[in-house]
C-alpha cells in the first residue's frame, strides 16, 4: 500500500561541530563547541560538550575556562565551511529523493508521498547511510505523514530512540511518540502558546493532539489549529507557505527574463537582500551570514548550464539592510559570468539569532557600526545619484566590515583554493 | 562568425551539473569549421567529478606518493563516495593526520603504502579503526612549477 502523503525530514547532527570534524579529526572524541561571531556565545555543541552541560548561548570565554581540564576545543564559526557542507548535505538528499525543501542550514525537509512502507524505510536508511559517507555530516531521519509529524519524528530520533531514525507513518506509532514528547517541542507551537496550553492541562503532543478542534478554533490563531491537524495526519501545512516557521528567511524567484549583466544580477539580489533584512527585522533577529545563489535554466537542456552560491559572513551579527545589501552586491560580483542567462537567483540568510543576545561589549562595536551605517548612507546617496557601477566603493567598504574577528577559527578548506587541506 | 565565451568551469558547489567549458554562440554567417571540435570539449569538472556533493579538492604535501606520480602541491580530487577497493589510492586519518597513501590488503592485514623507498609501508593494527576519508580519483599536477 502506498502513503499518499508521507515527508522525511533529514538534519545534520550537532551540524557546525560535525562540519569542523569533517576536516579536523583530532575534534573526534572530545567536547567541542562552536562560538558564534565575535567569538561570544556557543552557538553549537558536540554531545560530549552537552554532557558537561554545556548550554547554548553560554560564554565561549566561560566555558575555555570552566572545562579546560576536559581538552574542551572552542572553534570560532566559519559559515563558508558550514555553508559548503549544507549544501553538499541538500544535494546528497536531493541525488535520492526528487521533492526537498531545505529548511534551515541543516535540515531539509523531504516529499516522499506515493511511496510505501518498505520504499519509505529504505529511503530513510540509504539517506542515513550516504549522507555521512558522502560529506562526513551523520545525520537524523524523521518519518510521518505530515511535515509536523516528521518533524515531531526527527525530534524523536534524536531524544527518545537515540538511533537517529524514526519512522511514524501508523497512527498508533504516531500516537505512542506523541505521548512521549513536550508540547513544547512541537514544531509551530511557540514559548508563548505552549504555556497557555500547559495552564489548559496539555503537556504533551498526543494531549495537543486530542484536544477538542472547537476549543483550539475559539482559544488560538489558525495556524495552532493547522498544527493540530497536522498532528492528527492530515496535512495541513505546505512547505512553501509564508506562515510556516521557519529558522532561515529565504528570498528569491526566476526571472521573467533572463538576467545577463552584472549590474541586473547585482541589483536583484540586493532587492533580494533588503527585503530578506525586513523580514529579519519584522521577527527581531540577526544574522551572521548570507548565502547568495543564482543558476541558469536547468530545463533548457540545450544552454550551458551554471550554477554558483557563496556565503559571506558578517563580523558581527547584524540585521542593517545597508550591510546586508552590501553583501549581496559583492555576492553578485563573485557570483557572475559573462556570457550566462541567470534564470534564478536568491538569498538566504544563516545563523539566525534574537537580537537581544547579540548586543554585546565589543570595544570597536558601537563605534565601527555607527561610522559604517554613516558611510553606507553616504555610498548609498553616490550610487542613487551616479548609478549602481559605483558600487565598488560600497564593496571596498563592505570587505573590511566582513572579515571576522576570530580566534580560531578553521581554515576554508572546501571552499578556498589557498586554504586546500594538505595530506602527506 | 561565431565567438567563442570562454566560462570559468562550474565549481564543485555547484547544484546542477556541469558546464561545458567552451560555449559556441552562432550569431550569423557561415559555420566555422572549428564548431565540431568545440563541441568535443569539455569542462574539467566533468571530466574529474563524477559525483559533485561527495568531491573534495586536497592538496598533496611531501614526496612519499611521487612514485604514484603525485609531487607536492598537486591537487587530489578526493571522491568520497567511491568505495575502497585494494590497492586505491586513498586519503586516510593516520594518527590524527590526513595521509595519502596506498591501501593494501592481503594475507599480512591492512597497510598504507608510499609509493617512495624513503618511506616505510605503515600496518595497520586494527583495521577497524581505520577511517578512510576518501579516494582519490584524479590528480591535479601542475607542469609550469619548476
Amino acid at each position: 500500500m502506498t502513503h499518499k502523503s508521507a515527508f522525511m525530514l533529514c538534519d545534520g547532527n550537532n551540524f557546525y561541530v560535525s562540519a569542523e570534524r569533517v576536516w579536523r579529526p583530532e575534534l573526534q572524541g572530545v567536547p567541542v563547541v562552536v562560538s558564534g561571531s565575535n567569538d561570544g556565545c556557543v552557538i553549537a555543541r558536540s554531545n560530549e560538550a552537552k554532557a558537561l552541560g554545556i548550554k547554548m548561548g553560554d560564554p565561549a570565554f566561560q566555558v575555555r575556562d570552566q572545562f579546560w581540564r576536559s581538552g574542551i576545543q572552542v572553534c570560532s564559526a566559519n559559515f563558508a565551511l558550514y555553508g559548503d557542507a549544507s549544501s553538499r548535505m541538500m544535494r546528497t538528499v536531493a541525488s535520492l529523493v526528487d521533492r526537498t525543501t531545505p529548511n534551515s542550514i541543516d535540515e531539509v525537509f523531504c516529499d516522499a508521498g506515493g511511496m510505501t512502507d518498505q520504499q519509505l524505510t529504505a529511503l530513510a536508511q540509504s539517506m542515513k547511510d550516504l549522507v555521512p559517507r558522502w560529506t562526513g555530516i551523520p545525520v537524523g531521519i524523521g518519518t510521518g505523514k505530515t511535515l509536523t509529524l516528521s518533524k515531531l519524528a526527527n525530534y524523536a530520533a534524536k531524544r527518545i530512540t537515540k538511533d537517529g531514525n524514526c519512522y511514524l507513518m501508523s497512527d498508533a506509532d504516531a500516537e505512542e511518540m506523541m505521548r512521549q514528547v513536550p508540547i513544547a517541542e512541537v514544531w509551530g507551537i511557540g514559548p508563548a502558546i505552549s504555556g497557555k496550553l500547559r495552564s489548559m492541562g496539555v503537556f504533551t503532543a498526543a494531549d495537543f493532539a486530542n484536544l477538542s478542534a472547537e476549543v483550539v478554533t475559539r482559544e488560538f490563531p489558525v495556524t495552532v489549529r493547522r498544527t493540530q491537524l497536522e498532528l492528527q495526519g492530515v496535512p495541513a501545512i505546505s512547505i512553501q507557505d509564508p506562515d510556516t516557521p521557519r529558522q532561515m528567511i529565504n528570498v528569491g524567484r526566476s526571472f521573467g527574463q533572463p538576467v545577463t549583466s552584472l549590474d541586473q544580477l547585482a541589483s536583484a539580489l540586493s532587492e533580494f537582500a533588503s527585503r530578506a533584512a525586513a523580514k529579519l527585522r519584522r521577527q527581531k533577529s540577526m544574522i551572521s551570514a548570507i548565502r547568495l545563489y543564482a543558476r541558469t535554466n536547468p530545463f533548457k537542456h540545450d544552454a550551458p548550464q551554471y550554477s554558483r552560491a557563496v556565503t559571506v559572513p558578517f563580523a558581527y551579527p547584524t540585521n542593517d539592510t545597508r550591510r546586508i545589501s552590501a553583501a549581496a552586491f559583492a555576492g553578485a560580483a563573485v557570483i557572475f559570468r559573462p556570457g550566462v542567462a541567470f534564470a534564478k537567483a536568491g538569498v538566504l540568510l544563516i545563523g539566525l539569532e534574537p537580537e537581544s543576545a547579540n548586543r554585546q561589549d565589543d570595544l570597536f562595536y558601537s563605534g565601527d557600526l555607527e561610522d559604517q551605517e554613516r558611510l553606507m548612507s553616504v555610498v548609498d546617496a553616490i550610487n542613487a545619484k551616479f548609478g549602481r557601477k559605483t558600487v565598488s566603493v560600497a564593496r571596498t567598504i563592505g570587505k573590511q566590515a566582513w572579515m571576522p574577528r576570530k580566534e580560531s577559527v578553521s581554515p576554508n578548506y572546501a571552499t578556498s583554493t589557498k586554504h586546500f587541506k594538505v595530506v602527506y | 562568425m561565431s565567438t567563442l565565451t570562454l566560462l570559468a568551469a562550474a565549481t564543485i558547489d555547484s547544484p546542477t551539473h556541469n558546464s561545458p567549458l567552451l560555449v559556441s554562440h552562432v550569431s550569423c554567417g557561415f559555420p566555422s569549421p572549428a564548431e565540431e571540435f568545440i563541441e568535443e570539449m569539455t569542462s574539467l569538472d566533468a571530466l574529474a567529478i563524477d559525483n559533485p556533493p561527495a568531491t573534495f579538492l586536497l592538496k598533496a604535501g611531501g614526496d612519499s606518493m611521487s612514485g604514484a606520480g603525485i609531487y607536492s602541491g598537486d591537487i587530489l580530487v578526493v571522491d568520497r563516495s567511491k568505495k575502497p577497493v585494494n590497492k586505491s589510492i586513498v586519503v586516510a586519518i593516520y594518527e590524527g593526520e590526513f595521509v595519502c597513501k596506498r591501501l593494501l590488503f592481503d594475507r599480512d592485514g591492512v597497510r598504507l603504502l608510499a609509493e617512495n623507498p624513503n618511506f616505510q609501508p605503515i600496518h595497520i593494527a586494527n583495521p577497524e579503526e581505520l577511517v578512510i576519508w576518501g579516494v582519490c580519483t584524479y590528480n591535479l599536477h601542475g607542469l609550469l612549477q619548476l
